[in-house]
């Protein structure tokens, strides 16, 4: 299931860096503690650039994509200079804070952008997978120490007794230009929900 | 041998919905505070130092489990202090530093998370519940910190990406 | 005849200048730029374009409903989807409330401007 979605995943990124290559592993996934998540996911103090949306529809839950701050620099200057924009100095200036630097409405802007475009590839799969509509919120975006970014998330997600399910895959570009992963966690009692409709499906289709 | 100094020492790190407390020396530690607000208490008479990783405002149905007794401000303050209390502190000789409670994520929708926030107020008022004092704060704003907490002098450090620590 | 008018609808800055900067090397020419479904309505109204670009993921008001809220005020409007979201109820949905086409991002510059000709520009 994580691996269909982070394929559809990696295509979009990829185009979004002009058609470069970009790799995905296998889908890892696990039930953790909540305390456990940040350091499942990696280093806490590593400085990573996040977008994160709520799922709502008929699959719930909550999706991550966390790049490397470098990966997440090379990407947005991609997409600044394809459609014929300027390459400002990125993360360089601006108004809005995003971290440890302020920004610019365009680069917080295309910052979202590439959330959303990611996420809602991944989505996009699901759905198909499924047969079921996974509807992304909004993105909010964030740059900061990964445990930090995660914590965020996870009081959106809220306590769980039994723990959550993550499902996590890596994205990696030429030459590691770009590093990321891309995270979901179903909303509690969706995991059954999931595994039922794509078995469902599974069945239309034999 | 020589006992490592306390300030060294590895710090004993207390996680989402967790609570510690030391006495005399030793260092507890809070690490990626995003939203989550870390709360120091100490007592300078006895020494007993005590952190409390606190993750949502409030338990609303009151339940408290073990395993995280710190997950709500409303239930973990109380049990930080119980805690403490246990170890040979005395209440009214307790004071609070409190770190975090900030917003990292910028909204598409421009609306505000608010969790960060309502932490810090949720955490402010059960300490006043129990008449505790706040001698120090670095909370709201836009990033995320790790704090450490010294049991010898009740110190707490602050760091953020990109910044040199400073003491609350 | 003149240029045909566009009202370009993406919730991010972003897209806007992108979209915009492709349409006006092109000889179209960008009327408004809507940030949401129910500032793409308001902007309809006013300034009655030939051509509407619309995002679905969006603040205040999603385009799904915009498209229909435009489309009772004209039911003529020239309604081209430019949306991330690409799964098939949604794209049925939209073209069901009269979007004339669904472009799945992310695209490239051709894509959208084939579109625009397509639906008579």
């Amino acid at each position: 299931m994580g691996n269909i979605g982070a394929g559809n995943a990696t295509t979009a990124l990829s185009q979004l860096l002009g058609d470069r290559l970009v790799r995905m592993t296998a889908p890892a996934v696990a039930i953790l503690d909540i305390p456990e998540v940040g350091a499942w996911v990696g280093e806490p103090h590593l400085p990573v650039v996040a977008a994160y949306v709520q799922v709502t529809g008929g699959i719930e839950g909550h999706a991550v994509l966390l790049l490397a701050e470098a990966s997440a620099q090379a990407i947005l200057q991609e997409m600044l200079g394809a459609w014929g924009g300027d390459r400002p100095g990125l993360l360089a200036s601006g108004a809005i804070p995003l971290g440890e630097r302020t920004v610019s409405d365009l680069e917080a802007s295309a910052l979202m952008e590439l959330g959303n475009v990611v996420i809602t590839s991944y989505l996009n799969a699901l759905g198909e997978l499924t047969g079921l509509v996974a509807i992304p919120s909004v993105p909010s975006v964030a740059a900061d120490m990964l445990e930090a970014v995660l914590n965020s998330i996870l009081a959106e997600v809220g306590w769980s007794d039994a723990g959550v399910l993550a499902i996590r895959t890596h994205l990696q570009g030429e030459g590691a230009a770009v590093e990321g992963q891309l995270l979901f966690v179903p909303a509690e009692g969706h995991l059954s929900r999931l595994i039922q409709a794509m078995g469902m499906v599974g069945e239309a289709r034999s | 041998m020589s006992p490592a100094s306390p300030d060294q020492a590895t710090p004993v790190t207390v996680r989402i919905g967790e609570l510690r407390v030391l006495k005399g020396r030793g260092v507890l530690a809070a690490i990626g505070l995003g939203s989550c607000v870390g709360v120091a208490l100490y007592d300078p008479v006895s020494r007993v130092a005590g952190l409390a990783h606190i993750f949502l405002p409030s338990s609303q149905n009151g339940r408290l489990v073990a395993g995280a007794p710190a997950r709500y401000a409303d239930t973990g303050v109380p049990a930080l202090v119980d805690a403490m209390v246990a170890a040979g502190a005395r209440r009214e000789r307790l004071q609070a530093k409190l770190v975090g409670g900030a917003q990292l994520f910028l909204r598409g929708d421009h609306a505000t998370l608010e969790v960060g926030r309502r932490n810090v107020e949720a955490v402010r008022a059960a300490l006043c519940a129990l008449g505790i004092r706040v001698v120090a704060q670095d909370v709201g704003g836009s990033r995320g910190r790790t704090m450490r907490l010294f049991a010898e002098t009740g110190r707490v450090v602050v760091t953020t990406l990109g910044s040199e620590a400073r003491e609350l | 005849m003149g240029a045909k008018r566009i009202l370009i609808t993406d919730d991010t800055a972003f897209m806007r200048m992108t979209l915009r900067k492709v349409l006006e090397s092109n000889g179209y020419e960008v009327v408004g730029e809507a940030e949401d479904g129910l500032d793409a309505v308001e902007k309809y109204k006013e300034l009655r374009p030939d051509i509407v670009t619309m995002d679905i993921t969006m603040p205040k008001m999603d385009g799904i409903t915009a498209i229909r809220e435009i489309m009772k005020i004209d039911p003529q409007a020239r309604i081209i989807v430019c949306s991330a979201m690409g799964q098939k109820p949604m794209v049925i949905e939209a073209l069901n409330a009269g979007a004339k086409d669904f472009l799945v991002k992310p695209f490239q510059p051709q894509r959208v401007l084939e579109a625009i000709q397509k639906v008579g520009g």
